[in-house]
């Protein structure tokens, strides 16, 4: 019972941060002195600007000595400024529900079933942290700079891809939330789906604005994202959608303000993932095709460089690459790691060749990962089915131009530089919308073509809902209280048996000496510890750990008191390791089995495997 | 203020869509193809992750 209260708490405290970031950004609108007329666009503006007014503060908040009162301070002051607004915000917020009551049944019960699926996806966003990479860093490195300080940890390598939107996780972890922050992450994916239905209305009335957000909402990559994966990329997807209806909007407004805007939501994009550079650089494009004023261009790049610069910057000052580890062997040859290097460029697909009917793929969402092939990377099939459709819509109007110009341009860019097909989920919103208006607007009768399309769309919906219940029907279970936290973690959560194996030998106190740790998932780690599988740890490059004399500096300069070992040393330091072992350098303290899933977690294969904690012997 | 769309760059497309507008065999055979198109992309995309579905259903029978 206690679970359920606290994980309905929880989501409560996400909807009332919803209205304070709102509230936040409907404040500096209103300074800036720029009306936005529609109040759906004016409160999705005001939610847009309201995150990235709170993320640059959180910025600011980290730099402080002691990171966690800073950024609690950085809080206070974004709840300060939005507590003046509130009433505004709140006004509006009533108009846009009493329009909706204004609806046909239809719209109606489109909107209760876009509410129903929200609040399932947000009650399965509070159940306790289980995606990999945000095991691995997207909450690791947050919470190492809350414990440690804000400083480079060449050991969590994935440390530097953190971006802008980290900094919503920052702030829940130094409120002490860990629902707060996957909270934040839900919010992303609530406000997107509302962008998506903002931006089809666009092009098309009545039901067709509900079914896009649906269709976002259920597309497996969304949902994952929304709720189990704790990464914060879905924020990109709703700054883009933002992005392109702000570049239109700046067209019609030649105000200071109206180009601010569209360019703070370029630089949010490019802020929050280095893929973001592309998505920003294609809103610019857009904006100076559509405006074609160097004036004008200057003030939008400026906003974006001052609100996505930042992790850019802090790279540079920490790597002296602000793409780093990309651009290393250019800017930083002799601080090259080219173990790890050469892993991440595999892991991201920078490496990997594409022939050009791949790349054709992208802009449909058609291009299939058969090595990675799993539920994160599934768009669905509808931006490709609908493709014909949407083609013989496309019309020469503002919005058209632009919504293709980052459509395109954007799925092509990420098609060359990463095929990694989730990368493309920022874009989804927009070709969504486009999709959707197609079908809409396709009135040719007989009505076969346009049946057949809403057979389509309203298929994919229940296909989406039965995977949304079939991928997190556990996270439901654990959020209601129906099974243990212990128990969903040791189930769903990889390396989590091993991280109590390693709790419960070893201190949680700093000053007692850290440990070397090889598997990937650190962040239920309470011992203090340093990550060491070189391939994503650029302190640990193989080439140089080759002596003895190398390896005890390393124990000594980072106070490794223990190594552990789950249940092989990674291949290219094992020969090492082995021989400090035979040497009794390092000597076994604790040994024991654990049980982890063997291979992927849906394939359901459990198995023993042997952990062993050795103690260093300087 | 509005600026003129090079009338080399204007977009055709939605002027092509009159194709299928009307009663005769040619359009038929569009709007056919168009619904042949959706079907079967659709079961293509399906079918590269059948495997997948496969892992799913025994995960979920288990």
């Amino acid at each position: 019972m206690m679970t359920l209260f606290a994980t309905l708490a929880g989501l409560s405290a996400v909807l009332v941060s919803a209205f304070l970031f709102a509230a936040l950004g409907r404040f500096l609108l209103d300074k800036a002195r720029f009306p936005i007329e529609n109040r759906v666009d004016r409160w999705l503006a005001s939610i847009a600007i309201g995150v990235v007014s709170f993320e640059l503060l959180v910025s600011l908040g980290e730099l402080v000595p002691d990171v966690r009162a800073g950024v609690l301070c950085a809080g206070v002051i974004a709840g300060a400024l939005a507590f003046f607004s509130i009433s505004p915000l709140l006004r509006d917020t009533r108009e846009i529900i009493r329009r909706i009551m204004d609806f046909t049944a239809l719209e109606r019960w489109l909107a209760l079933a876009l509410g129903s699926v929200l609040f399932l996806e947000g009650f399965a966003a509070m159940a306790p942290l289980t995606g990999s990479d945000a095991l691995h860093y997207h909450f690791v490195a947050p919470l190492l700079i809350l414990r440690d300080g804000f400083h480079p940890n060449w050991f969590l390598s994935h440390s530097f891809f953190t971006g802008l939107s980290h900094q919503l996780i920052l702030a829940g972890l130094a409120a002490g939330s860990e629902k707060l922050a996957l909270g934040w992450l839900f919010l992303g994916g609530a406000v997107t789906s509302l962008a998506t239905a903002h931006l089809t209305r666009q092009w098309a009335s009545a039901f067709w604005p509900w079914l896009a957000a649906l269709a976002f909402l259920l597309t497996p990559v969304a949902f994952w994202q929304i709720t189990t994966a704790g990464a914060p990329d879905i924020w990109m997807a709703f700054f883009v959608t933002m992005g392109v209806l702000s570049v239109v909007r700046a067209r019609g407004n030649p105000c200071f303000s109206a180009t601010v805007l569209a360019g703070v939501m370029a630089g949010a994009v490019a802020g929050a993932k280095y893929t973001g550079l592309f998505l920003a650089a294609c809103l610019f494009a857009a904006f100076i095709w559509e405006l074609r004023s160097m004036h004008r261009a200057v003030i939008f790049f400026a906003s974006a460089t001052v609100t996505g610069g930042w992790p850019y910057l802090r790279n540079w000052v920490w790597s002296g690459d602000p793409v780093f580890p990309f651009l290393m062997r250019h800017l930083e040859p002799a601080r090259v790691n080219t173990y790890a290097l050469a892993s991440y460029l595999a892991d991201t697909g920078a490496s990997t060749p594409r022939t050009p009917w791949q790349i054709v793929r992208f802009p449909l969402f058609a291009a299939v990962d058969h090595i990675h092939l799993g539920f994160w990377q599934f768009l669905g099939p509808l931006i490709l089915c609908l493709a014909p459709l949407t083609f013989l819509e496309v019309r020469n109007t503002p919005l058209w131009r632009v919504a293709l110009i980052v459509w395109l341009g954007g799925t092509v860019g990420i098609g060359l530089t990463s095929g990694m097909m989730r990368f493309l989920l920022p874009l989804l919103p927009i070709a969504l919308a486009a999709s959707m208006g197609g079908v809409a607007q396709f009135r040719v009768r007989p009505r076969a073509v346009r049946i057949t399309a809403l057979l389509s769309i309203v298929s994919f919906l229940f296909f989406g809902l039965g995977g949304l219940a079939l991928y997190d029907r556990n996270s439901w279970a654990v959020s209601a209280g129906l099974i243990s936290r212990e128990e969903y973690l040791r189930e769903r959560a990889p390396d989590y048996a091993r991280s109590e194996f390693v709790n419960h030998y070893l201190p949680g106190n700093e000053s007692e000496g850290r440990a070397l740790i090889f598997f990937r998932h650190v962040y239920y780690l309470r011992a203090p510890f340093v990550y060491g599988n070189p391939d994503a740890s650029w302190a640990m490059n193989p080439s140089e750990l080759q002596t003895d004399a190398v390896w005890r500096s390393l124990f000594h300069s980072q106070r490794i008191r223990w190594v552990v070992r789950t249940p092989e040393y990674p291949e290219p330091l094992s020969a090492e390791l082995e021989r400090l072992e035979s040497e009794n350098i390092l000597v076994p303290c604790a040994a024991g089995k654990v049980e982890e899933s063997a291979g992927n977690r849906i394939g359901g294969i459990r198995e023993l495997q042997s952990i062993t904690i050795l103690c260093v012997r300087q | 203020m509005q600026r003129r769309w090079p009338r080399r760059l204007q977009p055709t497309c939605y002027t092509w869509r009159v194709m299928f507008d009307k009663q005769n065999i040619l359009a038929s055979a569009g709007r056919l193809l168009l619904c042949l198109w959706m079907v079967a992309t659709q079961v293509w995309y399906y079918a590269q992750y059948r495997t997948l579905f496969g892992a799913f259903a025994r995960a979920f029978l288990r």
